[in-house]
């Protein structure tokens, strides 16, 4: 049996599924509506949503029916309604309701933007099917081979220790570093001033070192001159207040450069600034971490999965060829989510390797005992996946036969970013097209 | 070997040796998984099939009493060789990347995950309103896989294409034989596994074709069973918020409801006032199975070995 939902809390997520609070999303919206009305719309609107949060979805349909009789184009009306036949997996229907919502609250709603990019991922996910499976089966059979080559290499790897908050934390990295199962190393220490206390700490490093003093500029700017001023022919960068696991370069060298990929990222564990595990979880289990990293090996490759989240904690996850470095121009400052925007931009270079081991420790800065997701952050996120879209469109050809592009996986590259809930990254015009798109593959459907 | 397929016969009359043929047809190398196929006295029409493909693949058929769903899946756990085991249902026709897709998965998630993979209707299928209808309004499975990339409910279980460590299953306890059809075992599994904190995730490359010519009058039939399995659940686990907008209306009221529908759909038969009428009248047989059923627990509630 389906599952109706309950009455929904105000620090609930909300029912209309675009990933945010029901206060801060439908239930802010619907209070102010209300108001705006009539007496007689006002109390028929008001009834249709809490039938709607009491899960009959059918009565709830046909209160905002008789809603749309009095005011056809009350837009919070016609948006529940599409979200109703979203709920119900009418798409069709839905998809028509949500354009029309769109278009009532001139593109400007993003819990509409959100659930009309549902209904088109929905319609346009079935879509060449046989083109998607062929894709799945050549990337079982890159990972096969993969599997099969070893490479007998052992690559010097560069490590880029930057961004540090004190003497402590850099202590703590260093130590991480020294105690490497893996010897061909080469150090890098950013001083942005903390560094005078460690490097006596430095005098017994086994490794060969290096530090590079640095005053201005981001840490994005850091990590990418002293990557430039490195010799090795793999990277990692560990930043922050982060510490490896002993056993991190042999892994990635194992799993990356032996096997002749060019980049990767493992798992990594979430501290807190007092080096527990956080004591709240995420605000919604899609944004918990753990689940996340889980959720990486289920998806379509490990670059497609790069289009649902950020697989890195930080950048400490990330280890890559020079080649790959010099390629992308390094990292960004700008978009703010720079891990991301790397990873994101190398997967149109190559494919990823994922390491499912936790080989990294990332500390949440001074002060904090759990992730922080707020709209600062999705702000963030969203301003890095505007920036990738524009790169994917404009990706015609990639040197990755699985890049995570529309030229490689077609219209489900589209659901994929939408059932992601990236509608509200991308422009109005691309979401009046795919609603065209998605309309046609109903009229196909119905002969 | 990386899998053990548990497959539990159901009375079905679909081609099980397609379902044979895709599974010879793997991404995953045959030596990494075995097929065992579990035959509680459902079909008798699978023996020679299954000879003839043993001969090219590590299956085995395992016959036991006719005691339901949950205890041949019982059954072929304890059968299985591997650590990894697969449920997965006897009409559902594998694409090539499946059983690669649960192992490869299992070998990167955490021992406490669960794999969940979609099955959708062929297109032919599909081509009748009701199957389309039951199919996108999530009914027949309790989700609709069309749109499970967008939300994938975590505590979301069913025994159709599902994967889990052995340890897992056995934490869990099992499947409870109580439950003597080939419904709710499942969802009463998801109950026990969502109260220990186990998350499922959503598999798109464990994909398969469902291969049945589902019906409303069998699909009524099963609602009706379901109902009846719902009090057996509610009684073990409490108030199941899933079902209780339903059980708790008076039935005359959902028999007023399925009454008002099938007028509608008479008086002038859209899209709409169809998937009205087919979902008042599931909801109806659904009711009728729970009321028609004694309150009390069942002497028999708790999973056997």
């Amino acid at each position: 049996m389906n599952a109706p939902s309950q009455g929904v809390a105000r620090n609930a997520a909300c029912p209309c599924g675009s990933g945010r609070r029901f206060k801060a999303c439908c239930g802010s919206r619907t209070g102010s509506v209300v108001s705006a009305l009539g007496q007689g719309p006002a109390e028929r609107l008001q009834r249709a949503l809490v039938l709607q949060q009491r899960g009959d979805l059918v009565q709830a349909a046909a209160a905002y029916r008789e809603v749309l009789e009095h005011s056809p184009d009350l837009a919070d009306a016609v948006h529940m309604l599409g979200v109703i036949h979203l709920q119900a997996g009418n798409c069709a229907e839905a998809l028509c309701r949500l354009r029309q919502a769109a278009d009532l609250f001139h593109w400007e709603f993003p819990a509409a933007r959100y659930n009309l990019g549902l209904a088109i991922s929905a319609l346009l996910s079935g879509r060449n099917r046989a083109e998607v499976e062929r894709l799945w089966r050549a990337y079982d059979s890159w990972r096969d081979d993969l599997r099969a080559e070893r490479l007998d290499i052992t690559p010097c790897v560069s490590i880029v220790v930057a961004g540090f908050d004190d003497a402590a934390s850099i202590d703590a990295a260093l130590e991480s570093v020294f105690r490497q199962s893996y010897a061909r190393i080469e150090l890098m220490v950013v001083d942005h001033g903390a560094v005078e206390g460690p490097r006596p700490m430095l005098a017994r490093s086994p490794h060969r070192w290096r530090v590079q003093t640095r005053d201005t500029g981001g840490i994005a700017a850091a990590i990418n001159d002293a990557v430039a001023r490195s010799s090795g022919e793999f990277v990692n960068v560990l930043v922050g207040n982060d510490r490896f696991a002993p056993t991190r370069v042999e892994a990635m060298v194992n799993a990356v450069a032996r096997t002749g990929a060019a980049w990767g990222f493992s798992r990594g564990t979430l501290v807190g600034s007092d080096g527990a595990e956080p004591t709240t979880k995420a605000a919604l289990p899609a944004l918990d971490p753990a689940y996340g990293a889980d959720d990486i090996a289920a998806c379509d490759t490990v670059g497609v999965s790069l289009l649902a989240r950020n697989p890195a904690l930080s950048a400490s996850a990330l280890f890559f060829s020079r080649a790959v470095f010099d390629d992308l121009g390094g990292f960004r400052d700008d978009p703010p989510c720079h891990e991301w925007d790397f990873c994101l931009r190398a997967s149109i270079l190559a494919e990823p390797v994922y390491v499912p081991s936790t080989e990294y420790v990332h500390r949440l800065p001074s002060g904090s005992t759990s992730p922080q997701a707020d709209d600062a952050e999705r702000l963030a996120s969203q301003a890095t996946f505007a920036a990738f879209y524009d790169a994917a469109l404009a990706t015609l050809r990639a040197e990755n036969p699985f890049a995570p592009v529309p030229a490689i996986w077609g219209e489900r590259f589209f659901a994929q970013v939408l059932a992601h809930g990236h509608a509200t990254s991308l422009p109005a015009s691309v979401l009046r097209d795919l609603s065209v798109r998605a309309a046609a593959t109903v009229e196909a459907a119905s002969g | 070997m990386d899998a053990s397929i548990v497959i539990a016969l159901n009375p079905h009359e679909n081609d099980f040796e397609r379902v044979l043929q895709a599974y010879l047809h793997q991404t995953a190398p045959p030596s990494s998984f075995e097929l065992i196929v579990v035959n509680g006295g459902a079909r008798t029409d699978v023996q020679a099939t299954l000879q003839r493909a043993s001969r090219i693949m590590s299956v085995r058929l395992i016959e036991i009493e006719p005691r339901g769903r949950a205890a041949a899946n019982n059954a072929g756990v304890r059968a299985a060789q591997s650590e990894l085991i697969v449920f997965m249902a006897d009409d559902f026709v594998p694409c090539a990347t499946l059983v690669r897709a649960h192992i490869d998965f299992h070998r990167h998630a955490s021992a406490r995950a669960i794999g969940i993979g979609p099955a959708f209707f062929a297109d032919g299928l599909r081509e009748d309103l009701f199957r389309r209808w039951l199919e996108d309004s999530g009914l027949l499975f309790g989700i609709a896989f069309g749109m499970a990339g967008n939300e994938w409910p975590q505590g979301f279980f069913y025994v159709g294409n599902a994967s889990m460590q052995r340890s897992l299953f056995e934490e869990l306890g099992q499947f409870d034989e109580a439950f003597d059809h080939d419904l709710t075992d499942d969802f009463e599994f998801s109950l026990r596994l969502r109260r220990r904190g186990v998350r499922t995730h959503f598999l798109p490359k464990a994909r398969c074709s469902h291969e049945h010519e589902v019906t409303l009058g069998e699909r009524i039939e099963a609602s009706r069973r379901s109902g009846e399995a719902a009090r057996r659940v509610s009684a073990r686990h409490g108030r199941i918020a899933q079902w209780a907008a339903l059980y708790e209306q008076p039935l005359d009221q959902v028999v007023r409801a399925a009454r008002r529908a099938e007028e509608d759909d008479a008086r002038g038969s859209t899209v709409e006032t169809r998937a009205a009428k087919f979902q008042s009248l599931l909801n109806l047989a659904f009711a009728r199975g729970f009321h028609d059923t004694p309150a009390q627990p069942t002497a028999d509630a708790s999973p056997r070995a």
